[in-house]
């Protein structure tokens, strides 16, 4: 199954958009909780469904065997698909869709949609708000293509190139010059200012998996038509709960029939079929599929066909955009992985085939990613289904188990897996386990480590119960969340620090490269501040502008969905939503977070640490003069450049002063929001890592005061700038990013190191290698991202791509086939100072 | 009571795990009475300071030639040179009247230079190695010096090892025996592990190798194995000196005449030092010679065990950094 995936073509399938878009504008008059629960049935009653041979676990997302479920509802996929469906064909990666789909796209899909989404609800906000100006007047517009023009002649060709990839090159149609024009404004509409991201996702969430397989679907439905009643008797009143509940019910008896069409159709092949191993396969996904995910499980096979079943719905019931981790399976799995052990009817490589399988289901995830993204994001397993293993019991106890192993072993057998594998370390972690962990991911890498002290700490600080902190599950790349009660907003809410700086260095006057973002803040003169504390003033006006912004844009984005597209089928699933018969867009989740993704910490913290030394201490250079040499790219000042790279203490040398900056970065940050609540009264918390988006911010910012020029990339995560020595070596980065105070990021930080496979060529240096991790989290470390990987491995890869098909590494938290990346993050992979033996 | 000898360090490396147990810093002290050809570093060979220089990371500023106070001309080999018409006579090779004051080092914007061999304090030194005793302390890891040989300067050495001792820190010392015997009871005493490089067992190719007649390659080890101080013995497989069978098999005899049977751990010869060479401006005889293929590691070992000496590792080993 692994080879059928890597040698399958992509595709895109529309099936699912087309019942969408059927079912909302038969229901236009309905609630919107029924509205997109009808749409979820609509789809999956009519959706046509496969058993693809060999399979074990039957269902399937998309009617084509690599595609996924396009959210076009959302707004973002419409949109950039109406940009690219004409250059599918010609992207870095290729997408396959049939000529019925386009049609389909263009004629029912585009036309219902434009106008409906998530997103245009979100931009009409925004312009309400004075976030972005679609409709600027002529003197702005003209000043905006100028600017864009400066920024285009800026970047280089080469940039913009690997910026917009296919559309670069792709020959103009009238109905791509008509779909450009139309578009000219969306870019605004993700980046409302140069130092803001706000998508249209919410961002990932821990789906209630592990509820559907202990309890079956059939005990929910039950309890949500109890609330129903007692809604009636209690709130009369209440229509969107009665809505909500009743939307829960559609939604899981949607997901129920589904299963069964799989059931049906598994008889109907087992009957055509002869008496054999084939004949004995389908029967059993029939029976399973009449099991499950209606009622408990019955066995270990039957408990992850309830699993999957139950992911791909919401899959299909939220759109693809890998938004749903799968919690801890080696604790919900546990009893009936047991129970079949200790009948007797279980041996354990069949439990480490089946497990194999539902990670591979996990991975077979493949999306059309704008070209702009495509640079730093891979297509196929650019999985962020997370599967968390390890770690503390809810009660305090260690919860590593027989099962967390037999995890490890199918990642193993899996080879390049892509999965996110999050492993939870704490102080009573079994040495056992960790080396086993340090031997799996030498072979496979794609596997992060979780500090439980720290991650507990923070989520404590955010509100949750010890118990539920305890239960955390790794979600989107590697982000904290409670397991199936947590609500997070974790991703799609970005600030990009080092273009903070820059703007608060120019007054605001740091060019806007996309059309309608508004003019830049102005947070003070540069001339006016005689003391580094003065500027520190100036940086925080901007920072907090900045904050402000992107709260405010959240909020747009958060009140349109709510209004326009609750996910029941979600909600069902999680704690919380039916006792207060809300849904989770709707704040109804136990605990509600929005979490903004802070970027370049390093990158801001050496720029601040060298304007302290430069301007402030050895006044070797006027903070307008360092300005200006910045704007210019340190031309003519290259001496000046390398004594700002290597002259001022720095974030991850282990230096006091790199640690003690940073923390007051973190400090600032933490508080500019943590009194703010988001539009469902939620709290914000924090998150540092950029997946693989740093590079993308570098290629827009200019030099920066720490010496790194216009392109080169900004520091990844936590993980020290690239311009670092790495003489510090790899001490000097783990205690810098121990000492990060976990409150102050409790949704989650990205700390990534390579290492030399030889580092774990030997079980000294295996023991090592365990021992230096549990050291870290025993300073305060939350997250690591070992990649054991050899330069000449990248480098050969990067010559010959299709050796090297299943080369896996980690870019900030997620997997990714190295050959599926764009030239630039290859490059800065290989780049990335390397901790050998 | 006398001041703490002072010492010269060329570098100082962190966060490696194969110079003993756990992770650990590897300090390694400049200067070796030795003068095998192929060593792998080659900067820690002279007694002297040098110059690093990295042409990769050199801007061409000159700012180098305006901080020399002796006027030696110390733009790099490659990239500009401040008086072209000089450079055809070999007396201008910009190291010769250099005398390592390390001001062009210190002015250096890019570190493009270096200065292999800094005086250092024990006391400083040890100072800054506790940086990461919580580490050590956490892996079981801790402090070896390397070289050069380190034993050439003992009085450092063992302040800097007593330093770090007495603050709990496991100590390893990897040397090739080239020093007085009376220094032997010291080490043993006063290190917690001895890391031991036998080049060779036959005595007179060792004194051809090394350049002198000491007694410390091979005695040494003898006496090494009959203590009780813990100790490793390493043989690096260098090309057409150690690597025959024959080299081998007289190798294991003598180890197996030995005391007590004796671990080995075989490393292959790697080609990083060829590096080096542009770096600190002197030739590699063995720039040209291969890296130990993984097969013949794997023929050495089995050809040491079918001796009866077991055989550790088998892998490439890392150099020191340089640059």
């Amino acid at each position: 199954m692994k080879q059928r995936m890597l040698a399958a073509p992509y595709e895109i399938c529309l099936a699912r958009a087309l019942h969408f878009t059927r079912a909302h504008r038969e229901n236009e008059a309905l609630d919107p909780h029924l509205r997109n629960a009808l749409a979820l049935r609509r789809t999956l009653e009519r959706q046509k469904i496969a058993i693809e041979p060999d399979e074990l676990l039957a269902g399937s997302k998309t009617e084509r065997f690599l595609a996924a479920p396009l959210p076009v509802e959302r707004g973002d996929f419409l949109r950039s698909l109406q940009l690219e469906l004409d250059v599918l064909e010609r992207k870095h990666r290729p997408f396959r869709i049939s000529d019925a789909d386009r049609e389909a796209f263009w004629n029912e899909i585009l036309p219902y949609w434009d106008g409906r989404t998530v997103r245009d609800r979100k931009a009409r906000t925004w312009a309400e708000a004075g976030i972005v100006q679609p409709r600027p007047s002529a003197g702005r517009r003209l000043r905006g293509w100028l600017d864009a023009v400066r920024w285009a002649f800026q970047l280089g060709p080469e940039a913009l190139r690997k910026l917009f990839g296919a559309n670069f090159d792709a020959p103009l149609t009238l109905r791509r010059v008509r779909n450009l024009h139309a578009l000219r404004h969306e870019l605004a509409f993700n980046n409302p200012t140069p130092a803001t991201s706000c998508f249209d996702v919410q961002g990932h969430l821990s789906l209630g998996v592990d509820r559907a397989v202990s309890r079956g679907m059939e005990a929910i439905i039950d309890d949500a038509r109890e609330r129903r009643a007692r809604l009636d008797r209690e709130e009369p009143g209440d229509e969107r709960g009665r809505s909500f509940l009743d939307a829960v019910v559609i939604s899981l008896e949607a997901a129920i029939a589904y299963a069964a069409r799989f059931a049906a159709l598994a008889g109907a092949m087992a009957a055509r079929c002869a008496e054999g191993p084939e004949r004995r396969r389908l029967e059993s996904i029939a029976e399973h599929c009449r099991q499950v995910p209606r009622h408990r499980p019955r066995t270990f096979h039957e408990a992850l066909q309830s699993a999957w079943m139950t992911q791909l719905v919401g899959e299909i019931q939220y759109g693809a955009h890998d938004v749903f981790a799968v919690g801890r399976p080696d604790q919900y799995l546990l009893p009936f992985f047991r129970a079949d052990r200790a009948a007797g009817r279980l041996a354990r490589p069949r439990a480490v085939e089946l497990l194999q399988e539902f990670f591979l289901k996990l991975e077979a995830n493949v999306e059309p990613i704008p070209e702009v993204g495509m640079e730093t994001n891979a297509v196929l397993g650019n999985s962020q289904h997370v599967v968390t293993i390890g770690g503390l019991t809810p009660d305090g106890g260690d919860a590593t188990n027989e099962l967390s192993y037999l995890v490890l072993d199918a990642f193993e057998a899996m080879g390049g897996a892509v999965n996110q594998l999050a492993v939870r370390v704490h102080r009573g972690t079994p040495g056992r386990f960790l080396r086993r962990t340090a031997e799996v991911f030498r072979r496979t890498n794609g596997i992060a480590l979780y500090g439980d002290e720290a991650v507990i700490e923070g989520l404590c600080a955010d509100g949750l119960t010890l118990e539920h902190a305890r239960d955390y599950c790794i979600v989107g790349c590697i982000e904290t969340s409670g397991q199936s009660n947590t609500h997070g907003c974790v991703g799609g809410h970005e600030l990009v620090l080092p273009a903070v700086l820059l703007l608060a260095l120019s007054r605001g006057r740091t060019p806007a490269p996309f059309l309608g973002q508004g003019r830049g803040f102005d947070s003070g003169p540069l001339e006016a501040c005689r003391t580094f504390d003065e500027f520190l003033g100036i940086f925080r006006r901007q920072l907090d502008h900045q904050l402000g912004v992107l709260v405010a844009a959240a909020d747009g984005k958060d009140r349109a969905t709510m209004d326009l597209l609750p996910a029941p089928y979600v909600s069902a699933l999680m704690d919380g939503c039916l006792e207060s018969a809300r849904d989770a867009t709707a704040g109804g989740a136990r605990y509600d977070f929005t979490s903004i993704d802070v970027r370049g910490l390093g990158t801001l913290v050496d720029s601040l640490l060298a304007i302290r030394a430069f301007v402030h201490e050895r006044r070797a250079v006027t903070l307008p003069e360092l300005a200006g040499i910045c704007e210019r790219d340190f031309a003519g000042h290259e001496v000046l450049r390398q004594r700002l790279i290597h002259e001022p203490p720095k974030y991850g040398t282990g230096e006091a002063e790199g640690i003690a900056m940073a923390r007051e970065v973190l400090g600032w940050l933490h508080g500019a929001v943590s009194g703010r609540r988001n539009a469902r009264g939620g709290r914000f918390r924090m998150c540092y890592y950029s997946y693989g988006n740093h590079v993308i911010d570098g290629f827009l910012l200019g030099g920066t005061p720490d010496g790194r020029r216009r392109g080169e990339p900004l520091s990844n995560g936590v993980s020290p700038s690239n311009l670092l020595d790495s003489a510090a070596g790899p001490t000097g980065v783990l205690r810098t990013v121990a000492a990060l105070p976990p409150r102050l990021i409790s949704s989650g930080v990205s700390l990534n190191m390579r290492f030399f496979p030889d580092f774990l060529a030997t079980d000294g240096g295996r023991d090592a290698f365990a021992a230096m991790i549990r050291t870290y989290f025993g300073l305060g470390g939350m997250h690591l991202q070992p990649n054991v990987v050899s330069m000449e491995t990248l480098r050969e890869a990067q010559r010959n791509p299709e050796r090297y098909r299943d080369l896996v590494v980690k870019v900030s938290g997620y997997s990714a086939y190295f050959t599926d990346l764009g030239r630039s993050i290859q490059d800065d992979i290989v780049a990335r100072c390397e901790y050998s033996g | 009571m006398s001041e703490a000898p002072a010492g010269r360090v060329f570098d100082v490396s962190r966060g490696r795990v194969d110079d003993g147990p756990g992770l650990r810093t590897v300090v390694f002290l400049k200067g070796c009475p030795g003068r095998c050809p192929w060593c792998h570093n080659p900067e820690g060979v002279s007694f002297a300071p040098e110059i690093a220089f990295d042409a990769t990371r050199c801007i061409g500023c000159g700012e180098c030639v305006r901080a020399c106070p002796r006027n030696a001309r110390p733009g790099g080999p490659g990239r500009w040179q401040l008086d072209p018409p000089a450079r055809s006579d070999a007396s201008a090779d910009w190291r010769s009247g250099c005398t390592a004051c390390g001001r062009c080092v210190d002015a250096c914007p890019s570190r493009a230079r270096r200065l292999a061999g800094r005086v250092r304090q024990p006391e400083e030194l040890v100072r800054e190695l506790l940086v990461d005793a919580d580490f050590f302390a956490g892996t079981g890891g801790g402090v070896t010096f390397s070289g050069g040989e380190p034993l050439a300067q003992p009085a450092f050495l063992f302040a800097a090892a007593a330093g770090l001792r007495r603050a709990g820190v496991h100590v390893a010392v990897e040397t090739a025996g080239l020093f007085p015997l009376r220094l032997l009871d010291r080490l043993t005493r006063e290190v917690d592990l001895v890391l031991w490089d036998l080049k060779h067992v036959d005595a007179a190719r060792l004194r051809r190798t090394i350049g002198r007649d000491l007694r410390g390659p091979l005695t040494g080890l003898r006496r090494l194995s009959a203590g009780s101080t813990p100790h490793e013995i390493r043989v690096t497989l260098v090309p057409g000196f150690n690597d025959g069978d024959e080299d081998l098999a007289a190798m294991a005899r003598w180890l197996r005449d030995g005391p007590r049977a004796p671990q080995v751990r075989l490393l292959a010869f790697h080609r990083m030092a060829a590096a080096k060479q542009a770096i600190f401006g002197r030739p590699y005889e063995y720039a040209g010679a291969a890296a130990t293929p993984p097969a013949r590691l794997a023929a050495a070992r089995d050809l040491l065990e079918a001796e009866g000496i077991p055989v550790r590792g088998g892998k490439a080993r890392a150099p020191s950094p340089a640059g």
